[in-house]
């Protein structure tokens, strides 16, 4: 039985126009052995968790640099719940306030990625927070 | 395991859309639990390659066959291979696809893949995957691949049907396609019809197929489209429905099915033996880089891939008593 590499997807909720930042780190998640979904802008919190669905992803990425990260993230969290992908891990990059984390953690996002994060950061958080694949699962 | 993928299959043909996509994932992982599943596919789904070479318009054609299809009532799975990067073995996957309006529609199912052999298109377990996508339900099942191009490629042998997708200006492009997959092309749709040299390649491509035809009836259709802006989408999609509904109605001739058979047996034969060379290869340079030892370390080389053989013939052997 070989492990699968960790497959993550990557995903810009709303309306901000820029996705430099989540395309290097699409690079650096490739680069560090991972299987990388990038799915481009302006994607809907139902068109996020259908892709996470269907990809059979273990991480869910959001990029949001509009600042509508209150409204936007509590949404795809709903729709992966209500898709059954709810055990994702689900991080946010990004501007994000220091005052928000706390009530985005308490929606269910794993960690917040503000700028200035290492890559090598990013990715170490990921390896160890997404458990092996068990042999039998 | 067995138990968990007999009920995740169960779940698949009952049309569950994530049990099917931890399918695929399971499947993956653990090729072995696909050896009964891909002879047995039931063929309800048409299986289409779509093949070209870079810069064909082949996704964007893809993406407009897929809401076309939708439009009308028809169920769409759309596998989008990309190769490793060879260095970590990651990959970013499927972006050209994801990127289309039509990945997020309710009725087409897309999966990203990450392709691990030297075609970039197809793993092992590819004629596994098609029989979980058939057995959900699909009516369309599209094949897509950045290296989908050569008539070596995977995809293009697993296929019920090849969409060759050309455009102009390609040069003597179609004389490099002559021997390959030209050849094997159920249906041709020269994209970016708008450009010119468009009629060129039609009348290139209409003497190609007059020339090596057994009658005009075999031959190929030949269809013009500008994808971009939907022309002529319509009508390649009425092209599929046909020959979906041509073999629903004939079903699949047994030589057919017999012939498919030996192909995804082939397809899973090659991958096996090209990934275990491979993984040995690696191993071997990473331990002799830079001690000289090249001639002595290829005997040696020989001996472990036998082994390695004879470990995968008896795993077989415990698999079929």
């Amino acid at each position: 039985m070989r492990r699968r590499p960790i497959r993550v997807l990557i995903a810009k909720p709303g309306l901000d126009g820029h996705d430099r930042g989540a395309k290097v780190l699409a690079r650096a998640l490739r680069d560090a052995g991972m299987e990388v979904i990038y799915t481009g802008l302006f994607q809907t919190p139902e068109s996020i968790a259908q892709t996470a669905v269907d990809e059979d992803v273990d991480v869910v990425g959001l990029s949001i640099l509009s600042g509508a990260h209150n409204q936007l993230v509590p949404e795809v969290i709903r729709a992966l719940r209500e898709h059954g992908k709810g055990e994702a891990l689900i991080l946010v990059g990004g501007i994000i306030p220091q005052d928000d984390i706390p009530f985005l953690k308490a929606q269910g996002v794993a960690e917040v990625f503000g700028p200035g994060t290492s890559l090598a950061e990013i990715v170490r958080y990921i390896e160890s927070h997404v458990p092996d694949v068990v042999p039998n699962g | 395991m067995v138990a968990q993928w007999d009920t995740l299959l169960e779940r698949v043909r009952l049309r569950d859309r994530s049990a099917l996509a931890r399918a695929i994932s399971l499947l993956e992982r653990n090729p072995e639990l696909g050896h009964d599943l891909d002879i047995e596919r039931s063929r309800q789904a048409l299986v289409v390659a779509v093949a070209g070479p870079p810069g064909a318009g082949k996704s964007t054609l893809l993406g407009a066959l897929a809401s076309e299809m939708t439009r009308r009532d028809a169920t769409v799975a759309i596998l989008a291979f990309d190769p490793i990067s060879p260095r970590s073995g990651g990959a970013i996957l499927g972006d050209r696809i994801r990127m289309l309006e039509s990945a997020h529609h309710p009725r087409v199912f897309v999966r990203s893949l990450a392709a691990r052999d030297p075609y970039g298109a197809g793993t092992a377990q590819l004629p596994a995957l098609l029989a979980l996508l058939d057995a959900y339900g699909f009516d369309f099942i599209f094949l897509e691949s950045v290296g989908a191009g050569q008539e070596a490629s995977p995809l293009v042998q697993v296929a019920d049907v090849v969409l060759l997708v050309l455009v102009p200006g390609l040069g003597d492009s179609i004389q490099t396609l002559k021997a390959g997959v030209l050849e094997l092309a159920d249906l041709v749709v020269v994209n970016k019809a708008d450009r010119p040299g468009a009629e060129d390649v039609v009348r290139d491509l209409s003497a190609y197929y007059r020339l090596i035809a057994e009658s005009p009836e075999s031959a190929p259709p030949i269809l013009r489209a500008i994808a971009s802006a939907g022309e002529g989408v319509t009508e390649i999609a009425e092209a599929l429905i046909e020959l979906r509904d041509r073999r629903a109605a004939t079903g699949v001739p047994e030589q057919h099915r017999e012939e498919q058979a030996a192909r995804s047996w082939e397809v899973r034969v090659r991958h096996r033996c090209y990934l275990l060379i491979t993984e040995l290869l690696n191993e071997f340079l990473a331990e002799a880089r830079g001690t000289g030892r090249w001639r002595a370390l290829e005997a040696r080389f020989y001996r472990e891939l036998a082994q390695r053989l004879q470990v995968l013939a008896e795993s077989m052997r415990a698999d079929s008593d």
